[in-house]
């Protein structure tokens, strides 16, 4: 049977749902440019406590979205696998896609409606004094993304002849608009650009194998 | 009344669907050993990775298999802890999403309660109070269960669990993780009496279980070479009954009221403790209980079960609930000393 929001739509299009969970708390109802509505609160733990509960306040008045959209990193493991968790768990529900759309290129969506040219660093503050780098043109990425402490981060900062924008910047005392990836802007992302809805891991985990 | 559970505490990852007439509709677990074998333990990073790739193909795996929309079913329910917590969060917020994307309630599961309740789900008669061991990797406590909800902690472990107790032992013998069923195969073909074993706190007035001298004292009998492994590994188990055993009497000699002994989690899958077990039983003219091992081994159907008791009973829980790394079932017991590091 299909969506009655998806079929009333022209093109199939819908509002989509944006959970981004791998830095702040940030949820939004969009389409496209438009922002239906806005979930963002700075939250460096406790996202599994907090989502449902604001899941529920953005979407209350049965504002069922025609896909789901969740960042996928890099970011907080612990944050991202929550949203990714909680995301296709709706997906599951609700009959809908769920796609993954990258930490950066949220970034890189909000630098660009704000008029910043492409290609863009995206230097993303990560835990423990590490920055994440990972370069894109037109939401693709350039290179694999990078997680390094912060001496050599500043130096490939340094080295970047082009727009850089997010986070990390702030870290490495580089002046520049801050930004942290928002769910608002997941909407400006071509669909071809989107990903699975799997967690990047950009550090690996530590375990190590027994002998 | 159906109700879809998830597990997602340690390292399997697991769904079911079960009815309140103790149907099991559909049950899948996917194990995750041969992501952590390497590692000769369960690495949590890993652990929560395996799961969010595989928890919501798996609930839609089990919807499938029983024939059934998610609309069709009544209740979510999840385990909510105790456990690792980044492997727990998975499993949780998966469960909430749904029940609050299908517009269903959702009931957070104690683990070790879903352990403790799951006798019931294969024995309708089994009546409450009972006396429950709840042996694995991760628990090793005597509990009277006197309901959905009410629980008395009469044992714990000072250190070690059993099951750990028995995966170090699988290492230290070369036998790789998780070292359970494969002491215990090697188990088979050794004398229990040939290697001399302490039995930790067997006897002792006080209540409790101890497994880390007794590993100890495996590690130095391993390194003297003097022994079998299949002699060292018969010796360790037939010491590890023992303390059981001894433990279970006194636990039973204080609950005169008890309508059953019921052993549950992955060590009551032993063999030979559950032989031990059944004749200690007989002994108080007591049943044993054991639930088959797919329900002993963590699970889902447990967890969904769980939920469907705690309803029956009126018990209203908190659909936002934190996942939880500890969460004793008697919130009353007293710490002891070095014990609840794991629950």
């Amino acid at each position: 049977m299909p969506d009655p929001l998806t079929a009333s739509a022209p093109g199939g299009a819908g509002p989509v749902l944006v959970i981004a969970t791998g830095h702040a708390l940030s949820l939004a109802l969009v389409d496209g440019a438009d922002v239906l509505g806005e979930h963002h609160e700075p939250l460096a733990r406790g996202h599994a406590e907090a989502l449902v509960p604001a899941l529920q306040d953005l979407l209350a008045g049965e504002r069922r979205p025609a896909e789901v959209r969740v960042e996928t990193g890099p970011g907080s493991f612990t944050g991202l696998r929550v949203g990714i968790a909680a995301a296709r768990a709706l997906g599951l529900a609700w009959g809908v896609p769920v796609r993954g759309v990258s930490s950066s290129q949220l970034v890189a969506a909000e630098a660009e409606a704000s008029g910043m040219t492409e290609p863009l660093l995206v230097v993303l503050a990560a835990p423990r004094g590490q920055i994440w780098l990972e370069p894109l043109r037109d939401f693709v990425p350039l290179a694999p993304a990078e997680a390094l402490p912060a001496e050599a981060a500043r130096a490939r900062v340094v080295a970047w002849p082009h727009a850089m924008t997010g986070s990390g910047l702030e870290v490495l005392g580089v002046p520049a608009l801050q930004r942290e990836p928002r769910a608002r802007f997941g909407g400006l992302v071509p669909e071809g650009r989107l990903g699975p809805p799997l967690p990047r891991y950009v550090r690996a985990h530590e375990a190590r194998e027994v002998a | 009344m159906i109700v879809l559970g998830l597990e997602s505490s340690c390292d399997e990852t697991a769904a079911a669907l079960v009815g309140a007439d103790r149907r099991i509709l559909a049950s899948r677990v996917a194990s995750q050993m041969e992501l952590h074998a390497p590692f000769g333990g369960v690495v949590p990073e890993l652990a929560a990775r395996a799961h969010v790739e595989r928890l919501a193909p798996m609930v839609e795996a089990v919807l499938a298999e029983a024939g059934l929309p998610l609309g069709a079913v009544d209740a979510i329910a999840a385990t909510a802890g105790p456990g690792l917590v980044g492997a727990v969060m998975v499993g949780l917020v998966t469960g909430q999403a749904l029940a609050f994307a299908a517009g269903k309630p959702f009931v957070p599961v104690n683990h070790l309660e879903a352990h403790a309740l799951s006798p019931r789900l294969v024995a309708p008669d089994l009546a409450f109070p009972y006396l429950l061991l709840l042996v694995s990797g991760g628990h090793c406590q005597l509990l009277a269960v006197e309901g959905a909800g009410r629980y008395r902690r009469l044992a714990t472990t000072l250190d070690d669990a059993a099951g750990e107790a028995f995966d170090k032992v699988g290492k230290l013998l070369g036998l790789g993780f998780p070292g359970g069923p494969a002491v215990e195969r090697l188990a088979r073909a050794g004398d229990p009496r040939a290697v001399p074993l302490p039995r930790p706190l067997v006897g002792a007035a006080e209540p409790h279980f101890s497994f880390a001298g007794l590993k100890t004292a495996v590690l130095r009998a391993v390194a003297e070479r003097r022994h079998a492994r299949a002699d060292i590994a018969a010796s360790f188990q037939a010491a590890v009954t023992d303390c059981l055993v001894d433990r279970t009497a006194r636990a039973l000699a204080a609950m005169p009221d008890a309508t059953a002994l019921v052993a549950a989690g992955g060590v009551a899958a032993n063999t030979a403790i559950r032989a031990a077990l059944e004749a200690l039983a007989a002994r108080h003219g007591l049943p044993l209980v054991v639930p088959p091992p797919a329900l002993c081994t963590d699970n889902a159907a447990m967890v969904a079960w769980a939920a469907i008791e705690r309803r029956q009973a009126g018990l209203a829980d908190d659909p936002h609930a934190p996942a939880r790394a500890r969460w004793p079932l008697d919130a009353d017991a007293e710490p002891v000393r070095g014990a609840g590091v794991k629950a």
